[in-house]
């Protein structure tokens, strides 16, 4: 209830903060939208991302930087098994040969398959879409890993050290994007979105899919998006365009 | 004459003191070695009465953990970060110490109490650099760089740190917002 009515209060603000002038007007939509820390997440957002395959190059990492620094996901030079929470994906098209590249990451599914076959209940979705493990509650027992069609989650197989304050991760537990929730909870936009704005082609684009007036939403309407694997009808978070 | 009875008596009694000499000398001299050691957190009080922490702070950390887990509460009175922040000691270099080193805040207490943690496999042990706390309660080598370099950006001439490789990026963009 009272999610729903600070959930409405913020869009009116943010009416207001357009209307009041364009100068001053983006800082303050920004403090209007901010969630309050005591706030509990509500189901009238959902978080998610439109990725745009045709401004995504094919020698860019930009994104996959972006999210390995954030959660000081260093490896141990074995591919094979290190925590990778996005990668790059290039596509060539057997009779044209035309290559396209996309980032493939948790897809942050409305039916997400790796909540369902998880022992504990550590496998769960937040009210507002975004896919998460509970590590409190996880076993390790990679149930999850399996059943994701996307290969979007990896395990940790060995001690870490220098994790970072805000995303705190360890051996014998199971990881996947977290959309940076840390980040969203603050209306901050993911660490790869940023990265992709700032240092790569601009590609990716963050915000609530609930909310007709969000830039997001908007784009969605106006022109055609995939989502990888629709025959499995997981209604996935995140969307792709030109692919 | 004694009896048999009573030699058996004596003999067992004797056994029993003796056990329980060695046993109570045992459990004394590893109390002693144990003692633990516990440092007054930064500022003047902890996030609840002090007794209560003593008592409860694992109350508050657990019910902390799912809301933030859960419904992405951010609240920082119970956060396990904060405790971080507030508890970590310092080296003489100004470098931080980690919160479960054997002999520091949580570790010591624990140890004591025979308390084994999970939290800190995950958990960040140290704060972060650029973590906010940190600039209004620990003045460590890197704040001493900031202020040194915030003198510089006014002009003063007392700046000696510019050349410190340990002057991070980040901290230099703190300054300049
Ligand atoms: C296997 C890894 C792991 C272990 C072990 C672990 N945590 Fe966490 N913890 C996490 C993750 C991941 C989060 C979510 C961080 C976020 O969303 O910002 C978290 C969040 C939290 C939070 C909320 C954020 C904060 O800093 O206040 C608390 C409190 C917390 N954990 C307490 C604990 C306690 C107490 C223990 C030990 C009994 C523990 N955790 C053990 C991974 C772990
Ligand atoms: C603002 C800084 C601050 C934060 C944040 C903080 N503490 Fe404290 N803490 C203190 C101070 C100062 C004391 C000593 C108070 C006193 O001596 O009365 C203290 C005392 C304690 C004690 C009692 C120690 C003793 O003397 O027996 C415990 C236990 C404790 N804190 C645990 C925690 C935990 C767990 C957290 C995180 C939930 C936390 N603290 C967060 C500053 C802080
Ligand atoms: C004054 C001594 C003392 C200090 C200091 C202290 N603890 Fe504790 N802690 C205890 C005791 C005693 C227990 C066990 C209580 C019980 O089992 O009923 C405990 C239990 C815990 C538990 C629950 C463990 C479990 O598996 O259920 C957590 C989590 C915890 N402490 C976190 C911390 C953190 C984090 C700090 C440092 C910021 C800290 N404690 C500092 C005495 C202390």
């Amino acid at each position: 209830m009272t999610a729903e009515i600070n959930a409405k209060r913020r869009r009116l603000i943010k009416g207001a903060a357009a209307v009041a002038g364009l100068g001053s007007g983006l800082q303050l939509v920004e403090l209007a939208l901010a969630k309050s820390d005591e706030e509990a997440v509500s189901a009238l957002q959902r978080w998610g991302l439109l990725i745009d395959s045709s401004k995504c190059a094919t020698n860019c990492t930009a994104c996959v930087s972006g999210c390995n620094e954030e959660h000081n996901l260093e490896g141990f030079d074995r591919p094979e098994t290190d925590a990778q929470w996005i990668r790059k994906l290039d596509l060539t098209d057997q009779q044209t040969q035309h290559v396209s590249s996309l980032p493939m990451l948790c897809q942050h599914c409305e039916n997400p398959p790796c909540v369902d076959v998880c022992p504990t209940g550590a496998s769960f979705k937040r009210d507002d879409g975004i896919v998460l493990v509970d590590k409190h509650t996880c076993i390790g027992c990679r149930y999850c890993v399996i059943a994701c069609p996307y290969k979007a989650r990896s395990f940790v197989h060995e001690s870490l050290h220098n994790q970072k304050s805000y995303s705190p991760r360890g051996k014998g537990t199971v990881e996947s994007c977290t959309l940076c929730v840390h980040r969203v909870d603050k209306d901050l936009s993911p660490a790869c979105v940023e990265a992709c704005n700032t240092k790569g082609n601009g590609a990716m684009m963050f915000g609530d899919l609930n909310d007709a007036d969000s830039e997001i939403a908007k784009q969605m309407k106006a022109a055609p998006s995939r989502q990888v694997r629709e025959d499995l009808g997981l209604n996935t978070g995140v969307r792709y365009q030109n692919i | 004459m004694f009896s048999l009875q009573s030699i058996t008596g004596v003999i067992k009694s004797a056994f029993l003191t003796a056990l329980t000499l060695l046993l109570t000398s045992v459990i004394f001299s590893g109390a002693i070695a144990a003692e633990p050691v516990i440092p007054r957190g930064k500022g003047e009080f902890c996030v609840e009465p002090t007794d209560v922490m003593r008592k409860d702070h694992m109350k508050f950390l657990l019910h902390q953990r799912d809301a933030t887990v859960y419904d992405g509460v951010r609240t920082k009175k119970h956060s396990l970060n904060e405790c971080v922040t507030c508890h970590v000691q310092s080296n003489t270099q100004g470098d931080f110490i980690p919160v479960n080193a054997p002999d520091q805040f949580c570790e010591s207490c624990h140890t004591f109490a025979s308390v084994k943690l999970d939290c800190f496999e995950c958990h960040a042990t140290t704060p972060d650099s650029e973590h906010s706390a940190l600039r209004e309660l620990l003045p460590s080598k890197s704040m001493l760089n900031v202020m040194a370099f915030r003198q510089k950006l006014e002009g003063r001439s007392t700046y000696h740190a510019v050349d410190d490789p340990s002057l991070s990026e980040d901290l230099i963009g703190i300054l300049k917002e």
